[in-house]
């Protein structure tokens, strides 16, 4: 019963998200073929992450945000194609133990930027935005370098089973066990009222630095994510996911001003963003209106959003009475 | 005397701009010349121009974060438009209309629909940066008025006077803006709206009407500073307002104008201004290109943010 | 004088000794002590801006005292967070009810209890905590998974309190947090309260109920002016003794001395008149009409309606039902009350009045711009003048109207915030509580400023929390209780016994005709 009420915020985004699959269905018979899933979830997977990886700071209030999602994916990417794999450092160990550290690192940098130097999270984010990116291009000034064959596999199916599956499973498993915990209740109150977790006792700086980390372990995990998808490294590819990671988590139903949402709602936003790239691609419109449809999309989330926020509290106000 | 004595109030970034022209000096010897003063002067006017809107947008706090596509759509337009024979003027005109629509827009979706104004200028400058490059696939043929070119040239004169024609302008537009923070209706309600949003509306503030009014003139200065680069360059380029996120508020944020709104104004940018410009001529001096300039900008606004624009603790507003 | 009493051997729960804490420019804590052994109910009283929330911010944490020692149990306690206070066993209600609206009963009760990870308890035995705790309070029927928001005010105060009760607590604070709890749900509490203090824990217990502190209290502690200046023992003190030391000769005189009892004048033209009102669209309707210089208070227990009654009038908020008019002309939107001449001055100065950072000389003049301006152009020195006017018709005592506002101390704040009201040449003033937390000295003059408006002809509805004031002040009070108006009591009615009958709903004289 909890566990679906916790969930109701995400109805709207999986409806649509049912509906795109429809749509792209109905206008290609390729989408159909299983053959195709696979890539399919290659391409989403990126969109899922970065999503979620926004999903924390944002949920987390105060004007939280993280802007460096984008970058920070697009900086591992870079420092497995032209740092580790050059080096020898081709192993999984070593590449998932990088990814990972790089990951916290920069979930601390900014955490404790945000929470405890309390510094605007726009700004803070920004800031390391620009570093990951400048960092990206010192590392890998053009696209080059390559993915271990290991990292690529990621990208395939192993028996019909797409690995990419793996990578998600693994995350879902990860979130469902940590919302058993008492993080969950903590970002929310947090999020929610910062004043009034304060006073009950909760260690907001504590939970704000957790989200951040979150932030960054996502983040980098969607860099290695999509370095296994494309088997190279390119400094340009992770930077414009930080605008679809925020249109995802506005369109899942996550509200912006924190306190109320999850991961599921985000991961299917990002999804749905994918279809509806997909759908483009399909009807064979020129890329270059892609970016206006991001912005557009972003805007309508960001209304709806909005809109959807007022109904909800005019309903809570209504049961009063 | 009043204006004498708010601009000797803001000494710090002035003497942080005087200082780094020294240090520029020992970097690159030979850099106090004529030509180099020129030249910091006129990238700091293009700078100046463009961050009139990220200054006022900051003030009632919000954010313009769709000033490089204006910049880019205003630029392209200008070379198209004037190279498809439309004289400079009208084109002049349709830019402003267009960039002032962006603006309405921006204003509108910010404060009426309540949406994050930070979200909303990306997602619009995602919009325009599209459609320029929906519109022209990156090639931009036109060409664009020789006097535009001088204006905005180091050779370049107004008249009598030995500069070129944009600082000319910004001089001006300075003291324009200065008087419309301090002397007009809209100037105090900017900084009403800033400083207690709850309090302003409470107040009688016309708040939606304030922030379109921002955003509207942080879009048309966005787009003539786009129409100067023009000239500028020569030819046009769709990223050419890229660096202008970063450096627009570089240059509010190291002026010392805090992001909480309310507090600050033009006249400390001016200083940042320079200070950025100097800044990026002293890194490029220094060898980096343009991902290290941006770090070292990044790392500036983050420093100087967490020097004097801290957010109050949790427990002073309880 | 400080008054102390010698306690004997067992060690004190809490000895707090001479804490003194400013904000800015007002002094909140002077000197203050306060000394609670195990198993004492122990009352806290004061009035309005006394320093009691500041005592209990420091109690919890929240904020630390400049000077002087705080000891637990004998030894010197550092508390630098709510969550090392709750350590240390002090578990609060605070009288702002800060929950999470949108959260569940089960998850605010909770709340602050867990690690950053790591639950306090799984949750099945989770529920059986909260469940515990709520039919201590006699909420045993309460739906633990409803979110707060949805709870009647009283209902919120009780979880509050029994959020508190969860935690491993040997003082618990209440911060006037019994306020909306009818007799019943009052009774169970106290009863409650005498348990606990069996068991040996205390309780320091704020209240502006003197009839609660004489019934419940052990000892005594009165505040004023950010000093401790008396504590005494069951027996030695009395509604009459406490009130007296409240307020001292000087302070009582403030409202009843120094406001003389405004002369009866005939009633003025009708400014505003309100037709078929309500505050919610089942509660009965009435008709309301403010005529010119009058002064028509407003009162009613915390969250009765009384302030959304107020926000309507402003146009804050569209009337649920009925119409608000200033002379035919409706009030449907905040602009359309203030072209009619109606301002509103909200209750938090800080949040919704000032602009901190900007000068006596903007605030002042922020709403009444356009008409100082000659085609959107200003000169300085015509704001500076039409400031100046203003502020000396409010009494805003100050050394330059450049200053940031912030400078001022909060009476002149509040001052301020009245010239900026007139600037705009108001016909009727809506007030939210002026008077809280503002010094004598301000409140003496806001008292004289208001009478002076009124018999300038300006009507005025004045909400306020302290009943003298009302008595002094106004003409007639409109009290509110359960969102619907209760009585208006006449000049002749007005009474502290009789305002409180019926911010209680008890029925008494002049109660109006549903």
């Amino acid at each position: 019963m909890t566990w679906l009420r916790n969930r109701l915020y995400a109805g709207p985004v999986l409806v649509a998200l049912v509906a795109f699959v429809i749509l792209n269905m109905l206008a290609s018979r390729a989408f159909i073929d299983p053959g195709n899933w696979n890539g399919l979830l290659v391409g989403a997977a990126p969109f899922m992450i970065t999503a979620m990886a926004q999903t924390g700071p944002i949920l987390s209030g105060d004007g939280g945000i993280d802007l460096s999602v984008g970058p920070l994916a697009g900086l591992v990417n870079a420092l497995i194609a032209a740092v580790l794999v050059p080096h020898g450092w081709d192993d999984p160990l070593s590449i998932i133990a990088a990814t990972i550290g790089v990951g916290l690192a920069s979930g601390l940098l900014n955490g404790v930027m945000i929470a405890v130097v309390r510094v605007q999270p726009i700004i803070a984010t920004l800031g390391t935005f620009l570093a990951y990116q400048g960092m990206t291009l010192e590392i890998l000034p053009m696209a080059g370098g390559a993915a271990p064959a290991w990292l690529r596999g990621l990208a395939e199916t192993h028996g019909h089973v797409p690995g990419m599956l793996g990578v998600l499973a693994l995350i879902a498993v990860a979130w469902l066990g940590l919302e058993r915990t008492a993080f969950r209740r903590n970002l929310v109150a947090v999020g929610g009222d910062a004043r009034a977790a304060y006073t009950s006792g909760v260690n907001v700086a504590g939970v704000r630095i957790l989200a951040y980390l979150m932030s960054g372990v996502l983040a980098a995990l969607a860099g290695l994510v999509f370095t296994a998808a494309l088997g190279s490294g390119d400094p340009s590819v992770g930077m414009p996911y930080t605008l679809t990671s925020i249109a995802a988590v506005a369109l899942g139903g996550v509200t912006l001003s924190g306190g109320r949402g999850g991961l599921l709602g985000a991961a299917a936003a990002g999804a749905l963003l994918f279809l509806i790239q997909t759908l483009f691609t399909l009807a064979q419109v020129s890329i270059f209106y892609l970016q206006i449809c991001y912005g557009v999309i972003l805007l309508m989330a960001l209304a709806l959003n909005a809109a959807g926020e007022r109904i909800r509290r005019r309903r809570i106000f209504a049961q009063l009475g | 005397m009043h204006l004498l004595r708010r601009v000797a109030g803001h000494g710090m970034p002035f003497a942080l701009a005087v200082a780094l022209f020294f240090v520029i000096n020992l970097v690159i010897p030979g850099y106090a010349n004529l030509n180099s003063l020129l030249s910091l002067l006129l990238l700091a006017s293009l700078l100046g121009l463009a961050a009139i809107g990220q200054t006022l947008t900051i003030l009632i706090g919000g954010f313009d974060m769709s000033i490089p596509a204006v910049i880019g759509l205003a630029n392209v337009l200008t070379a198209l438009l004037y190279g498809a024979g439309v004289p400079i003027w009208t084109a002049a005109v349709v830019i402003f209309a267009i960039a002032a629509v962006i603006g309405f827009l921006n204003g509108f979706a910010a404060r009426y629909l309540r949406l994050n104004p930070l979200v909303v200028t990306l997602a619009m400058g995602s919009i325009v940066l599209g459609a320029i490059w929906a519109g022209t696939h990156g090639e931009v043929a036109g060409s664009v008025p020789n006097w535009l070119v001088q204006t905005v040239s180091v050779i370049g004169r107004t008249g009598p006077i030995p500069l070129p024609g944009v600082v000319v302008l910004w001089i001006v537009v300075i003291a324009g803006v200065l008087l419309l923070e301090r002397r007009s209706v809209l100037g105090r309600w900017i900084f009403a709206a800033g400083a207690n949003p709850r309090a302003a509306e409470l107040a009688g503030v016309p708040m939606l009407g304030v922030w379109i009014t921002v955003y509207v003139l942080s879009a048309v200065l966005a787009a003539l500073t786009g129409i100067l680069l023009a000239g500028f360059s020569g030819a046009a380029d769709p990223s050419v307002g890229a660096p202008y996120l970063v450096t627009t508020v570089a240059a509010v944020v190291v002026g010392g104008t805090p992001l909480t709104g309310g507090r600050g104004g033009y006249g400390r940018t001016v200083a940042g201004c320079f200070v950025v410009t100097e800044l990026s001529t002293l890194l490029v001096g220094l060898g980096l290109d343009q991902a290290g300039q941006q770090m070292c900008l990044g790392f500036l606004i983050v420093a100087l943010v967490a020097i004097y624009g801290r957010e109050a603790p949790l427990s002073l507003r309880l | 004088m400080h008054r102390a009493v010698h306690h004997p051997a067992p060690p004190l729960l809490i000895e707090a000794r001479d804490l003194r804490r400013r904000f800015g420019e007002t002094v909140a804590l002077a000197a203050c002590s306060l000394a609670i052994r195990p198993g004492e109910i122990h009352a806290l009283v004061g009035e309005n801006g006394s320093g009691k929330s500041t005592l209990i911010k420091i109690l919890n944490g929240i904020v630390a005292a400049e000077s002087g020692t705080l000891a637990l149990d004998g030894a010197p306690a550092r508390l630098t967070s709510p969550r090392a206070a709750q350590r240390a066993g002090i578990a609060t209600v605070f009288q702002e009810t800060l929950v999470l609206d949108e959260m569940s009963v089960r998850d605010n009760m909770i709340l602050g209890l867990d690690g950053l990870v790591r639950r306090r308890a799984a949750p099945a035995r989770e529920a059986a905590m909260v469940r515990a705790a709520l039919a201590a309070l006699g909420l045993d029927v309460l739906d633990i998974e409803r979110p707060v928001g949805t709870l009647s005010l009283a209902r919120r105060q009780l979880v509050g309190i029994a959020r508190a009760l969860l935690r491993p607590w040997r003082l618990l604070i209440l911060d006037e947090s019994t306020s909306a709890l009818d007799i019943a749900d009052r009774d169970r509490l106290f009863a409650a309260l005498r348990r606990f203090r069996a068991d040996g824990r205390s309780i320091l217990f704020v209240s502006h109920r003197m009839d609660e502190i004489e019934t419940l209290a052990d000892q005594a502690t009165v505040l004023r002016a950010g000093s401790s200046v008396a504590s005494l023992p069951a027996g030695a003190f009395s509604t009459d003794i406490l009130l007296e030391l409240m307020s001292s000769r000087e302070e009582a005189g403030a409202a009843e001395g120094h406001a003389p009892p405004r002369p009866r004048r005939s009633r003025g033209r009708k400014l505003l008149s309100l037709c078929g009102f309500a505050l919610s669209a089942g509660k009965p309707q009435f008709d309301f009409d403010l005529h010119a210089g009058e002064i028509v208070g407003v009162a009613g227990l915390e969250g009765h309606g009384q302030v959304a009654f107020l926000e309507c009038i402003a146009g804050l908020r569209p009337a649920p039902a009925g119409a608000v008019a200033v002379e035919q002309a409706p009030i449907r939107s905040h602009r359309d009350a203030l072209r009619r001449g109606v301002t509103f001055l909200p209750r938090d100065r800080k949040t919704e009045g000032i602009f901190a950072p900007l000068s006596v000389t903007d605030n002042v003049t922020v709403s009444c711009l356009p008409r100082l301006a000659r085609w959107g152009a200003l000169a300085p020195s015509w704001l500076t003048t039409a400031a100046l006017a203003m502020c000396e018709r409010a009494r805003v005592r100050m050394t330059g109207a450049h200053l940031p506002i912030a400078a001022l101390s909060g009476g002149n704040q509040q001052k301020a915030l009245l010239a900026r009201l007139l600037a705009t040449r108001p016909r009727v003033l809506v007030l939210n509580d002026p008077m809280r937390g503002v010094d004598l000295g301000a409140k003496r003059d806001l008292y004289d400023v208001l009478a002076g408006l009124a018999a300038e002809g300006i009507g005025i509805l004045l909400l306020s929390t302290e009943l003298v004031e009302l008595c002094v002040l106004c003409d007639r009070v409109m009290v509110f209780h359960d969102h619907a108006l209760a009585a208006t009591l006449d000049r002749t009615e007005l009474a502290e016994r009789s305002l409180i009958a019926a911010m209680f709903g008890q029925p008494g004289p002049g109660v109006a005709a549903a």
